[in-house]
């Protein structure tokens, strides 16, 4: 504790010069990874099409029909833009220390993890992801699944090479 | 003391039998109680009735045989060879759980009226293992729990191999008594019963008023319309008042009551002991808990007050501990009835370095928040006028309307604003405090090592004003503060350097 409190004495000054989150650059993952974003909303989209057209055989008229189908295609549109956005926004760094994620375009979200605190990680593949040939990493930690992170659309080899690398890095941390 | 002690086979204490006698005969019960009621009430015959004694009687002795053959397999040792604590139990099929001392997380204690009543502890035994199962020995003398949980804490320290443990192993030496008691006795108890759910009192008081509004309310409508039978209605109305009024007081009564029991129920006895390395917390009626809490442990601490409770001296501690790493169930504990200096002392010793700090920067939220908080709140107000205006549901006239909207409207908004001006965020150079809430004011705190990971969000109309949310998440939850400038974001890095150059274990 001593050592800490001697090491931290300069720290004061150099808060703005610590390193910078936000300031790294981030790697994208892979293009496949909207591929299936659009294959997943495409097939939502069907879903609710031909619920839509059972209805209209059932019980509905064309003019209620027309409405439905407008607002839906407008959704689906608007959930493929955000597809796209979504893939843009997505992107991952590893620094010395900790890894960092971030998300989304309409709501971003950047989460740090520190190495010394994952718990462990591990790679998963769906169906589509088998497909395509992507898979995710995930990284566990201690606090609980608003923490914990999963990076989708992965080349299988860079997923094993990160988690092998973090796995070196985590193993670094307990000697 | 003898090191190899406990090394044989130990049963437990002979009373155990008893205990496993009444808590099977307890068990049995609840399953057959609907089956015997009914046959009460189905007016049995008197040979029904013998057999039935009989059976019951047969039943007794079978118990009883059985808890004594449990009570003879039920077989605990400690194997110093293997380092593990084994225990075997189980009369037709076997069970033997053995728990390597490196394993074991916690051993404390536990009542239930029963054990009081006979004298005995259960001694559990909380493991870091996959399985997450813990061991349980029911009933045990109290000179055998102390001494068997002293044995395993020893040993466990020993094999543990960080250094923080082997410090702590080195401290705690037996006979200490502690550094200071702190025992909350029945009064205040008392005075915690009755300040804490004065909610549920303020709710009855409103459904008290809209009552009585709504027979007044109906009584002028039938005035209009008669008025021979005004005196009779009138009286009629001053009765039912009068009888609501008492109806209403007994509820009150009756609410007080229950929270008294409750508060009774679950912090009877509530004592915390400091030793030199944890303190102790021993709380409860029926089932007497007795915790042990090592700073280490603690994640995230949460002072609760409000103005009532403040002036009565009566802070209540929320304490999140992560039991431990493979498991990661979340344990909180909540001592009520803390005077301020015991607060003090509690805080003082488990972040000891609190008071020195360098820095102490404190962050306010953007009246963004405030205005979604007040847009939030209005909801309510907006489904009662729609309830009011399209169904018979609520029967007030217009201006009662209005004006029970408009009342409630300048409250939230006050409330509101108070709660935002209150609500702050300090970082200090090895802490992280949340203030919250007006009234009920609430406190967090958190050692910024104590991070596992931080996240910051930002919704597309924060970017304008160059707004984030920043959540810090622990072991034991998760600090959350919303909508402050981009300014925060040197000291995410700062938290985030603290963590990363940390040696000290989390937990």
């Amino acid at each position: 504790m001593d050592t800490i409190g001697k090491e931290f004495s300069n720290k004061q000054v150099d808060l703005t010069s610590l390193p910078r989150y936000e300031s790294v650059d981030f790697s994208s993952v892979s293009p496949k990874y909207l591929i299936k974003l659009h294959i997943q909303t495409g097939i939502f989209m069907l879903v609710l099409l031909i619920g839509l057209g059972v209805f209209w055989f059932f019980q509905l008229n064309l003019l209620q029909v027309a409405i439905i189908f407008t607002i839906l295609i407008l959704a689906f549109v608007l959930r493929f833009w955000n597809n796209y956005k979504l893939l843009q926004s997505l992107g991952f760094a590893l620094r010395e220390k900790d890894i960092i994620y971030k998300r989304g375009f309409i709501f971003n979200k950047a989460t740090v993890i520190p190495f010394n605190r994952v718990q462990h990680a591990s790679i998963s593949r769906g169906v589509w992801d088998k497909v395509l040939g992507i898979s995710s990493l995930n990284i566990f930690t201690a606090g609980g699944s608003g923490s914990d992170i999963t990076i989708p659309g992965l080349e299988p080899e860079k997923a094993v090479r990160l988690k092998e690398a973090i796995a070196v890095k985590i193993t670094q941390d307990e000697s | 003391m003898n090191p190899k002690a406990y090394h044989t086979a130990q049963h437990q204490s002979k009373a155990g039998v008893l205990l496993i006698f009444f808590s099977s005969l307890y068990k049995i019960f609840r399953t057959f109680w609907a089956l015997g009621a009914y046959l009460l009430i189905s007016g049995p015959s008197r040979t029904t009735l013998v057999y039935t004694g009989l059976g019951l009687l047969l039943l007794g002795i079978s118990t009883l045989i059985y808890s004594y053959l449990y009570y003879r397999k039920f077989v605990y040792y400690i194997d110093y060879n293997r380092e593990e604590f084994v225990l075997e139990k189980g009369i037709f099929s076997t069970e033997n759980t053995a728990i390597p001392f490196n394993k074991i997380q916690q051993v404390y204690f536990k009542r239930s009226i029963l054990q009081r009543i006979i004298k005995v502890y259960s001694l559990v035994i909380d493991t870091a293992g996959s399985n997450q199962k813990e061991v349980e020995i029911k009933a045990i003398s109290g000179k055998d729990a102390n001494r068997l949980s002293e044995i395993l804490l020893k040993a466990k320290a020993e094999k543990t191999q960080t250094p923080t443990s082997q410090v702590e192993s080195t401290q705690a030496e037996e006979g200490d008594g502690g550094m200071w008691t702190h025992k909350v006795g029945i009064l205040t108890l008392l005075k915690i019963g009755i300040s804490t759910n004065y909610l549920r009192g303020l709710s009855l008081i409103f459904a008290f008023v809209m009552t009585i509004y709504n027979r007044i309310n109906t009584y002028f409508k039938d005035r209009m319309e008669d008025v021979q039978v005004y005196f009779d209605q009138f009286s009629g109305v001053l009765q039912s008042i009068g009888f609501l009024t008492v109806l209403f007081l007994l509820l009150l009564l009756l609410s007080i009551c229950i929270t008294i029991i409750e508060v009774f129920i679950k912090y009877y006895g509530l004592k915390i002991q400091q030793n030199k390395d944890k303190i102790e917390v021993e709380m409860g009626l029926k089932t007497n808990t007795k915790v042990s809490l090592q700073p280490r442990r603690l994640q995230l601490m949460r002072i609760n007050t409000n103005p009532v409770q403040k002036r009565l001296n009566l802070f209540e501690a929320q304490l999140f501990l992560s039991s431990s790493e493979n498991e990661l169930k979340k344990n909180k504990i909540k001592i009520p009835g803390l005077g301020e200096e015991i607060v003090k002392k509690i805080k003082y010793f488990l972040y000891p370095e609190s008071a020195k700090t360098r820095f102490n920067t404190t962050f306010r939220p953007d009246k963004l928040l405030l205005f979604r908080k007040i847009f939030l709140v209005m909801i309510p107000v907006l489904l009662f006028l729609a309830l009011w205006y399209v169904t018979g549901f609520i029967t007030l006239s217009l201006w009662a309307a209005l004006v029970v909207s408009a009342i409630y409207i300048v409250l939230a908004i006050i409330v509101q604003i108070l709660a935002f001006k209150a609500r702050k965020l300090i970082i200090s150079e090895e802490f992280l405090q949340k203030k919250t809430g007006f009234w009920n004011k609430t406190e967090e705190t958190l050692e910024l090592f104590k991070i596992q990971s931080i996240s910051v969000n930002q919704p597309i109309w924060y970017k304008r004003k160059n707004l984030v949310n920043v959540v810090f998440h622990t072991a034991g939850g998760d600090l959350r503060f919303y909508a402050v400038t981009k300014d925060i974001l040197p000291y995410v890095n700062y938290v985030l350097y603290k963590a990363e150059v940390s040696s000290k274990n989390w937990m």
